[in-house]
Protein backbone atom coordinates (compact mmCIF):
# COMPACT_ATOMS: atom_id res chain seq x y z
CA UNK A 1 0.00 0.00 0.00
CA UNK A 2 2.90 2.33 -0.77
CA UNK A 3 2.80 3.04 -4.04
CA UNK A 4 4.69 6.95 -3.24
CA UNK A 5 6.68 5.82 0.02
CA UNK A 6 8.98 9.24 -1.04
CA UNK A 7 6.19 11.65 -1.78
CA UNK A 8 4.55 9.97 1.82
CA UNK A 9 7.74 10.84 3.53
CA UNK A 10 8.02 14.15 2.52
CA UNK A 11 4.35 15.04 2.82
CA UNK A 12 4.49 13.62 6.48
CA UNK A 13 7.25 16.54 7.17
CA UNK A 14 5.38 19.05 5.25
CA UNK A 15 2.13 18.60 7.28
CA UNK A 16 4.37 17.69 10.83
CA UNK A 17 5.03 21.50 9.98
CA UNK A 18 2.03 22.87 9.17
CA UNK A 19 0.59 21.05 12.60
CA UNK A 20 3.79 23.42 14.28
CA UNK A 21 2.20 26.79 12.99
CA UNK A 22 -1.39 25.88 14.10
CA UNK A 23 -1.63 27.12 17.43
CA UNK A 24 -5.14 26.51 19.63
CA UNK A 25 -5.62 29.07 21.76
CA UNK A 26 -4.85 28.54 25.44
CA UNK A 27 -8.06 28.16 26.99
CA UNK A 28 -9.54 26.88 23.49
CA UNK A 29 -11.45 24.17 26.14
CA UNK A 30 -13.05 27.06 28.27
CA UNK A 31 -14.62 28.94 25.65
CA UNK A 32 -16.13 25.88 24.03
CA UNK A 33 -17.73 24.74 27.31
CA UNK A 34 -18.66 28.19 27.74
CA UNK A 35 -20.41 28.55 24.78
CA UNK A 36 -21.76 25.09 25.65
CA UNK A 37 -23.20 26.80 28.77
CA UNK A 38 -24.58 30.01 26.90
CA UNK A 39 -26.02 28.11 24.26
CA UNK A 40 -28.75 26.71 26.53
CA UNK A 41 -28.18 23.64 24.27
CA UNK A 42 -30.49 20.20 25.41
CA UNK A 43 -30.66 17.56 23.50
CA UNK A 44 -33.38 17.50 20.92
CA UNK A 45 -36.83 17.97 22.71
CA UNK A 46 -39.83 16.37 21.80
CA UNK A 47 -42.71 17.45 23.79
CA UNK A 48 -43.89 16.97 27.38
CA UNK A 49 -47.02 14.65 26.19
CA UNK A 50 -44.48 12.55 23.77
CA UNK A 51 -42.22 11.86 26.46
CA UNK A 52 -44.38 10.94 29.15
CA UNK A 53 -45.46 8.36 27.08
CA UNK A 54 -41.78 7.69 26.20
CA UNK A 55 -41.46 7.44 30.17
CA UNK A 56 -44.37 4.82 30.46
CA UNK A 57 -43.49 2.77 27.67
CA UNK A 58 -40.16 2.38 28.69
CA UNK A 59 -41.30 1.31 32.53
CA UNK A 60 -43.62 -1.29 31.20
CA UNK A 61 -40.44 -2.74 28.92
CA UNK A 62 -37.95 -2.61 31.64
CA UNK A 63 -40.18 -4.45 33.83
CA UNK A 64 -41.56 -6.82 30.95
CA UNK A 65 -37.43 -7.51 30.78
CA UNK A 66 -36.87 -7.99 34.59
CA UNK A 67 -39.63 -10.35 34.77
CA UNK A 68 -38.52 -12.03 32.12
CA UNK A 69 -34.73 -12.05 33.09
CA UNK A 70 -35.94 -13.37 36.27
CA UNK A 71 -37.50 -16.47 34.90
CA UNK A 72 -34.86 -17.39 32.70
CA UNK A 73 -32.42 -17.14 35.88
CA UNK A 74 -34.82 -19.22 37.62
CA UNK A 75 -35.01 -21.66 34.94
CA UNK A 76 -31.56 -21.88 33.07
CA UNK A 77 -28.65 -19.92 34.12
CA UNK A 78 -27.36 -18.94 31.11
CA UNK A 79 -24.95 -15.99 29.56
CA UNK A 80 -26.51 -12.85 30.64
CA UNK A 81 -24.18 -10.51 29.82
CA UNK A 82 -23.66 -7.78 32.85
CA UNK A 83 -23.64 -3.79 32.31
CA UNK A 84 -20.63 -1.54 31.72
CA UNK A 85 -21.37 -0.23 34.95
CA UNK A 86 -21.38 -3.30 37.51
CA UNK A 87 -18.57 -3.13 39.86
CA UNK A 88 -16.19 -6.26 40.08
CA UNK A 89 -17.00 -8.78 43.39
CA UNK A 90 -13.55 -10.60 42.57
CA UNK A 91 -10.95 -9.68 44.74
CA UNK A 92 -11.99 -7.70 48.42
CA UNK A 93 -8.76 -5.31 47.39
CA UNK A 94 -9.55 -4.55 43.67
CA UNK A 95 -10.48 -1.15 42.65
CA UNK A 96 -14.01 -0.90 41.46
CA UNK A 97 -14.51 -1.06 37.79
CA UNK A 98 -14.80 2.87 36.35
CA UNK A 99 -15.88 3.23 32.84
CA UNK A 100 -13.07 4.32 30.79
CA UNK A 101 -11.85 7.55 30.14
CA UNK A 102 -9.17 10.03 28.23
CA UNK A 103 -5.72 9.67 29.59
CA UNK A 104 -4.25 13.26 31.03
CA UNK A 105 -1.07 14.58 29.92
CA UNK A 106 0.90 13.39 32.98
CA UNK A 107 -1.09 9.84 32.71
CA UNK A 108 -0.06 9.97 29.34
CA UNK A 109 3.55 10.88 29.66
CA UNK A 110 4.05 8.30 32.24
CA UNK A 111 2.29 5.45 30.24
CA UNK A 112 4.94 6.20 27.82
CA UNK A 113 7.46 6.46 29.78
CA UNK A 114 6.65 2.78 30.54
CA UNK A 115 5.30 2.00 27.42
CA UNK A 116 7.23 3.00 24.78
CA UNK A 117 10.88 1.39 25.10
CA UNK A 118 9.53 -2.31 26.15
CA UNK A 119 7.37 -1.77 22.72
CA UNK A 120 10.25 -0.89 20.92
CA UNK A 121 11.75 -3.57 22.64
CA UNK A 122 8.93 -6.25 21.47
CA UNK A 123 8.74 -4.76 18.38
CA UNK A 124 13.28 -4.71 17.77
CA UNK A 125 12.48 -1.41 16.33
CA UNK A 126 13.92 2.55 17.76
CA UNK A 127 12.48 5.07 18.56
CA UNK A 128 11.18 7.23 15.59
CA UNK A 129 12.60 10.73 17.73
CA UNK A 130 12.02 14.22 15.42
CA UNK A 131 10.95 11.39 12.11
CA UNK A 132 8.03 9.67 11.20
CA UNK A 133 7.98 6.34 9.69
CA UNK A 134 8.83 5.89 6.08
CA UNK A 135 9.83 3.36 3.41
CA UNK A 136 13.56 1.87 4.78
CA UNK A 137 12.67 3.48 8.20
CA UNK A 138 11.27 1.58 10.46
CA UNK A 139 10.43 3.21 13.98
CA UNK A 140 7.95 3.77 16.87
CA UNK A 141 6.29 7.33 16.96
CA UNK A 142 3.54 7.80 19.81
CA UNK A 143 0.93 9.55 18.75
CA UNK A 144 0.01 11.71 21.19
CA UNK A 145 -2.30 12.06 24.34
CA UNK A 146 -5.52 12.11 22.28
CA UNK A 147 -5.71 8.26 21.92
CA UNK A 148 -4.76 7.57 25.36
CA UNK A 149 -7.36 5.50 27.65
CA UNK A 150 -7.54 4.61 31.30
CA UNK A 151 -9.42 1.87 32.43
CA UNK A 152 -8.88 0.00 35.59
CA UNK A 153 -5.99 -0.45 36.83
CA UNK A 154 -5.28 -0.37 33.32
CA UNK A 155 -4.56 1.34 29.91
CA UNK A 156 -3.65 1.59 26.43
CA UNK A 157 -2.06 4.58 24.22
CA UNK A 158 -1.84 4.97 20.31
CA UNK A 159 1.69 4.99 18.12
CA UNK A 160 2.53 4.00 14.39
CA UNK A 161 5.61 1.96 13.22
CA UNK A 162 5.93 2.07 9.19
CA UNK A 163 3.08 0.57 7.74
CA UNK A 164 0.56 0.25 10.36
CA UNK A 165 -0.78 1.82 13.64
CA UNK A 166 0.06 -0.05 17.39
CA UNK A 167 -1.35 -0.01 20.62
CA UNK A 168 0.12 -0.40 23.86
CA UNK A 169 -1.20 -1.94 26.53
CA UNK A 170 -0.12 -1.61 30.33
CA UNK A 171 -1.30 -2.23 33.51
CA UNK A 172 -0.80 0.20 36.49
CA UNK A 173 -0.84 -0.64 40.33
CA UNK A 174 0.52 1.42 43.29
CA UNK A 175 4.23 1.29 42.37
CA UNK A 176 3.00 2.46 38.73
CA UNK A 177 2.73 1.62 35.15
CA UNK A 178 3.53 -2.01 34.23
CA UNK A 179 3.93 -2.76 30.50
CA UNK A 180 1.54 -5.83 28.93
CA UNK A 181 1.79 -6.48 25.27
CA UNK A 182 1.69 -4.24 22.40
CA UNK A 183 -0.41 -4.97 18.80
CA UNK A 184 0.32 -3.11 15.68
CA UNK A 185 -2.16 -4.03 12.37
CA UNK A 186 -3.49 -2.55 9.37
CA UNK A 187 -6.63 -4.13 9.82
CA UNK A 188 -9.06 -4.15 13.01
CA UNK A 189 -9.28 -7.43 14.57
CA UNK A 190 -6.01 -8.14 16.34
CA UNK A 191 -5.93 -4.69 18.16
CA UNK A 192 -8.84 -4.67 21.36
CA UNK A 193 -9.67 -1.13 22.16
CA UNK A 194 -12.95 0.74 23.22
CA UNK A 195 -15.76 0.81 20.88
CA UNK A 196 -14.23 -1.28 18.03
CA UNK A 197 -15.36 -4.78 16.75
CA UNK A 198 -12.36 -7.05 17.55
CA UNK A 199 -12.42 -11.11 16.71
CA UNK A 200 -11.29 -14.08 19.06
CA UNK A 201 -8.05 -15.35 18.17
CA UNK A 202 -8.14 -18.88 20.42
CA UNK A 203 -7.42 -22.55 19.90
CA UNK A 204 -11.33 -23.61 20.19
CA UNK A 205 -13.16 -21.20 22.10
CA UNK A 206 -12.85 -18.49 24.62
CA UNK A 207 -14.62 -18.18 27.93
CA UNK A 208 -16.48 -15.76 28.46
CA UNK A 209 -16.93 -14.34 32.40
CA UNK A 210 -20.00 -12.57 34.38
CA UNK A 211 -16.65 -10.56 35.87
CA UNK A 212 -13.62 -9.60 34.82
CA UNK A 213 -11.36 -12.27 37.12
CA UNK A 214 -10.12 -16.08 36.52
CA UNK A 215 -12.39 -17.24 39.31
CA UNK A 216 -15.73 -15.66 38.26
CA UNK A 217 -18.45 -17.31 36.48
CA UNK A 218 -18.04 -18.58 33.16
CA UNK A 219 -21.16 -17.63 31.20
CA UNK A 220 -20.41 -18.69 27.65
CA UNK A 221 -17.42 -19.80 25.34
CA UNK A 222 -16.78 -17.99 21.98
CA UNK A 223 -15.46 -19.79 19.13
CA UNK A 224 -11.95 -18.58 17.55
CA UNK A 225 -13.26 -16.35 14.50
CA UNK A 226 -16.17 -14.56 16.50
CA UNK A 227 -16.41 -10.98 15.88
CA UNK A 228 -17.09 -9.18 19.06
CA UNK A 229 -17.86 -5.84 19.91
CA UNK A 230 -15.75 -3.60 22.69
CA UNK A 231 -17.55 -1.43 24.98
CA UNK A 232 -15.62 -1.21 28.58
CA UNK A 233 -12.00 -2.06 29.97
CA UNK A 234 -9.20 -2.56 29.91
CA UNK A 235 -9.68 -3.81 33.57
CA UNK A 236 -6.68 -5.59 35.54
CA UNK A 237 -7.70 -8.40 37.64
CA UNK A 238 -5.53 -11.70 38.23
CA UNK A 239 -2.34 -10.53 36.47
CA UNK A 240 -4.81 -9.81 33.09
CA UNK A 241 -6.06 -7.62 31.23
CA UNK A 242 -10.06 -7.94 30.79
CA UNK A 243 -12.45 -6.34 28.01
CA UNK A 244 -15.88 -5.82 28.26
CA UNK A 245 -17.73 -7.48 24.97
CA UNK A 246 -21.10 -6.12 24.27
CA UNK A 247 -23.84 -8.81 25.24
CA UNK A 248 -21.38 -11.19 26.07
CA UNK A 249 -19.70 -10.67 29.41
CA UNK A 250 -15.52 -10.10 30.18
CA UNK A 251 -13.23 -11.77 28.00
CA UNK A 252 -8.88 -11.51 28.54
CA UNK A 253 -6.89 -9.98 26.25
CA UNK A 254 -4.98 -12.49 25.13
CA UNK A 255 -8.02 -14.08 23.70
CA UNK A 256 -8.53 -11.01 21.67
CA UNK A 257 -5.39 -9.92 20.13
CA UNK A 258 -4.15 -12.02 17.02
CA UNK A 259 -1.92 -11.76 14.06
CA UNK A 260 1.90 -10.72 13.96
CA UNK A 261 2.79 -7.89 16.23
CA UNK B 1 -26.40 21.86 29.71
CA UNK B 2 -27.42 20.50 32.31
CA UNK B 3 -24.82 18.22 35.40
CA UNK B 4 -25.24 15.52 33.76
CA UNK B 5 -24.56 16.33 30.34
CA UNK B 6 -21.58 18.90 31.39
CA UNK B 7 -20.34 15.53 32.95
CA UNK B 8 -20.11 13.99 29.42
CA UNK B 9 -19.10 16.74 27.54
CA UNK B 10 -15.83 18.06 29.47
CA UNK B 11 -13.88 14.92 29.34
CA UNK B 12 -14.94 14.88 25.39
CA UNK B 13 -13.77 18.75 25.36
CA UNK B 14 -10.61 18.15 27.05
CA UNK B 15 -9.34 15.30 24.61
CA UNK B 16 -10.74 15.88 21.57
CA UNK B 17 -10.84 20.06 21.48
CA UNK B 18 -7.24 20.57 20.33
CA UNK B 19 -7.08 17.96 17.82
CA UNK B 20 -10.44 19.01 15.90
CA UNK B 21 -9.24 22.45 15.97
CA UNK B 22 -6.11 21.30 14.27
CA UNK B 23 -7.75 19.70 11.85
CA UNK B 24 -10.45 22.12 11.12
CA UNK B 25 -7.65 24.87 11.06
CA UNK B 26 -6.04 22.50 8.73
CA UNK B 27 -8.87 22.44 6.41
CA UNK B 28 -9.98 25.96 6.33
CA UNK B 29 -6.47 27.70 7.49
CA UNK B 30 -7.71 30.12 9.05
CA UNK B 31 -8.00 29.96 13.44
CA UNK B 32 -10.68 32.21 13.87
CA UNK B 33 -13.44 30.04 11.96
CA UNK B 34 -11.30 27.18 12.87
CA UNK B 35 -12.70 27.74 16.64
CA UNK B 36 -16.02 28.63 15.38
CA UNK B 37 -16.12 25.22 13.56
CA UNK B 38 -15.16 23.65 16.89
CA UNK B 39 -17.61 24.88 18.92
CA UNK B 40 -20.27 24.72 16.80
CA UNK B 41 -19.40 20.76 16.62
CA UNK B 42 -19.36 20.22 19.89
CA UNK B 43 -22.66 22.14 19.88
CA UNK B 44 -24.43 19.90 17.78
CA UNK B 45 -22.64 16.77 19.13
CA UNK B 46 -24.80 17.95 22.80
CA UNK B 47 -27.91 18.80 20.74
CA UNK B 48 -27.77 15.57 18.84
CA UNK B 49 -30.02 12.47 20.12
CA UNK B 50 -27.59 10.73 17.77
CA UNK B 51 -24.16 11.51 19.27
CA UNK B 52 -22.26 8.50 20.43
CA UNK B 53 -21.17 8.63 24.32
CA UNK B 54 -18.66 6.06 23.89
CA UNK B 55 -15.30 8.37 22.93
CA UNK B 56 -13.83 6.36 19.97
CA UNK B 57 -17.02 6.57 18.61
CA UNK B 58 -17.61 10.67 19.57
CA UNK B 59 -14.29 11.05 18.07
CA UNK B 60 -15.61 9.77 14.94
CA UNK B 61 -18.70 11.48 14.77
CA UNK B 62 -17.28 15.08 15.88
CA UNK B 63 -14.86 15.29 13.36
CA UNK B 64 -17.84 14.40 10.75
CA UNK B 65 -19.33 17.22 12.06
CA UNK B 66 -15.85 19.45 11.68
CA UNK B 67 -15.80 17.74 7.87
CA UNK B 68 -19.07 18.90 7.00
CA UNK B 69 -18.84 22.35 8.87
CA UNK B 70 -15.84 23.10 6.98
CA UNK B 71 -17.32 22.06 3.80
CA UNK B 72 -20.19 24.28 4.03
CA UNK B 73 -17.26 27.10 4.59
CA UNK B 74 -15.76 26.24 1.40
CA UNK B 75 -18.62 26.39 -0.20
CA UNK B 76 -20.10 29.37 1.38
CA UNK B 77 -16.62 31.08 0.03
CA UNK B 78 -17.17 29.80 -3.24
CA UNK B 79 -20.57 31.28 -3.45
CA UNK B 80 -19.71 34.72 -2.07
CA UNK B 81 -16.67 35.13 -4.78
CA UNK B 82 -19.29 34.02 -7.50
CA UNK B 83 -21.50 36.81 -6.58
CA UNK B 84 -18.64 39.50 -6.29
CA UNK B 85 -20.32 41.09 -3.82
CA UNK B 86 -17.10 41.93 -2.04
CA UNK B 87 -13.30 41.90 -3.70
CA UNK B 88 -11.38 39.27 -3.58
CA UNK B 89 -9.43 39.30 -0.23
CA UNK B 90 -6.07 40.90 -0.72
CA UNK B 91 -4.46 37.87 1.35
CA UNK B 92 -6.07 34.19 0.47
CA UNK B 93 -5.57 32.09 3.77
CA UNK B 94 -4.56 29.32 1.14
CA UNK B 95 -1.35 31.28 -0.15
CA UNK B 96 -0.41 32.45 2.85
CA UNK B 97 -0.49 29.39 4.32
CA UNK B 98 1.61 28.06 1.46
CA UNK B 99 4.21 31.05 2.06
CA UNK B 100 4.48 30.08 5.46
CA UNK B 101 5.24 26.51 5.52
CA UNK B 102 8.68 25.15 4.35
CA UNK B 103 7.58 22.92 1.85
CA UNK B 104 6.12 25.42 -0.38
CA UNK B 105 6.19 22.84 -3.40
CA UNK B 106 4.33 20.48 -1.67
CA UNK B 107 2.10 23.14 -0.39
CA UNK B 108 1.16 24.30 -4.17
CA UNK B 109 0.83 20.52 -5.18
CA UNK B 110 -2.34 20.61 -2.78
CA UNK B 111 -4.03 22.56 -4.73
CA UNK B 112 -4.63 19.73 -7.31
CA UNK B 113 -6.37 17.58 -4.88
CA UNK B 114 -10.08 17.42 -4.86
CA UNK B 115 -11.77 18.49 -1.27
CA UNK B 116 -12.42 14.64 -0.80
CA UNK B 117 -8.36 13.52 -1.59
CA UNK B 118 -7.12 16.74 1.30
CA UNK B 119 -9.84 15.55 3.77
CA UNK B 120 -8.40 11.94 3.79
CA UNK B 121 -5.00 12.95 3.45
CA UNK B 122 -5.08 15.41 6.25
CA UNK B 123 -7.24 12.82 8.61
CA UNK B 124 -5.02 9.92 7.60
CA UNK B 125 -1.02 12.00 8.01
CA UNK B 126 -2.03 14.93 9.70
CA UNK B 127 -4.14 13.30 12.55
CA UNK B 128 -2.42 9.95 11.78
CA UNK B 129 -6.06 8.47 11.56
CA UNK B 130 -5.83 4.93 10.84
CA UNK B 131 -7.37 3.63 7.65
CA UNK B 132 -10.55 2.46 9.16
CA UNK B 133 -10.78 5.42 11.52
CA UNK B 134 -10.58 7.45 7.99
CA UNK B 135 -13.24 5.20 6.36
CA UNK B 136 -15.33 5.92 9.29
CA UNK B 137 -15.33 9.61 9.34
CA UNK B 138 -15.33 10.16 5.95
CA UNK B 139 -18.29 7.16 5.71
CA UNK B 140 -16.75 5.31 2.87
CA UNK B 141 -15.47 2.18 2.73
CA UNK B 142 -12.04 1.06 3.88
CA UNK B 143 -10.87 0.34 0.05
CA UNK B 144 -12.13 3.74 -1.30
CA UNK B 145 -10.70 5.61 1.60
CA UNK B 146 -6.96 3.66 0.26
CA UNK B 147 -7.66 4.38 -3.46
CA UNK B 148 -8.40 8.53 -2.21
CA UNK B 149 -5.59 8.35 -0.57
CA UNK B 150 -3.16 6.89 -2.98
CA UNK B 151 -4.58 8.94 -5.57
CA UNK B 152 -3.96 11.84 -3.89
CA UNK B 153 -0.06 10.84 -3.09
CA UNK B 154 0.00 9.81 -6.79
CA UNK B 155 -1.39 13.34 -7.75
CA UNK B 156 1.21 15.25 -5.00
CA UNK B 157 3.77 13.42 -6.43
CA UNK B 158 3.12 14.00 -10.22
CA UNK B 159 2.78 17.56 -9.55
CA UNK B 160 6.24 17.94 -7.62
CA UNK B 161 9.69 18.87 -10.03
CA UNK B 162 12.28 18.50 -6.87
CA UNK B 163 13.77 15.18 -6.88
CA UNK B 164 12.49 13.96 -3.42
CA UNK B 165 16.02 12.90 -2.39
CA UNK B 166 17.28 15.79 -3.00
CA UNK B 167 14.21 17.43 -0.54
CA UNK B 168 15.15 14.90 1.70
CA UNK B 169 18.48 16.41 2.38
CA UNK B 170 17.06 19.88 2.25
CA UNK B 171 14.50 19.05 5.31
Amino acid sequence: MNASPDVETRLRAHLAAERETIQPPADLEARVLRRLQESDATRTGTGVVRQLLLAAALVLFAAGLAFGVARLRATTPGPIGPSPSVSATTTPTASPITSPRPATATEYADMVTVGKPAAERQLGIGDCGSTSPGPGHDCFLDLGASDAILGTDAGYFHGSRFGSGCWVYLDHDAAGWHYVDVRCAQAPGSLPRVGMDDIVNVSGCANVRAQPGLQTQIVACLPNGTTVHVIGGPVFRDGKLWWLLQGQGWMVHDSLVGGGA
Amino acid sequence: MDGREQAWMEPMVAAFGRPAFQLAAALVKDAGIAEEIVQEAFLRALVSRRTPREMSEFRRWLYRIVLNLAREHHRRQTRWRRLRFRPEPALDPEREAERRIGDAEMAKAFRYLSPREREAIYLRFFQDAAYEEVAGIMRISDSTCRVLVHRALDKLRAHLTTPSDQKRETL
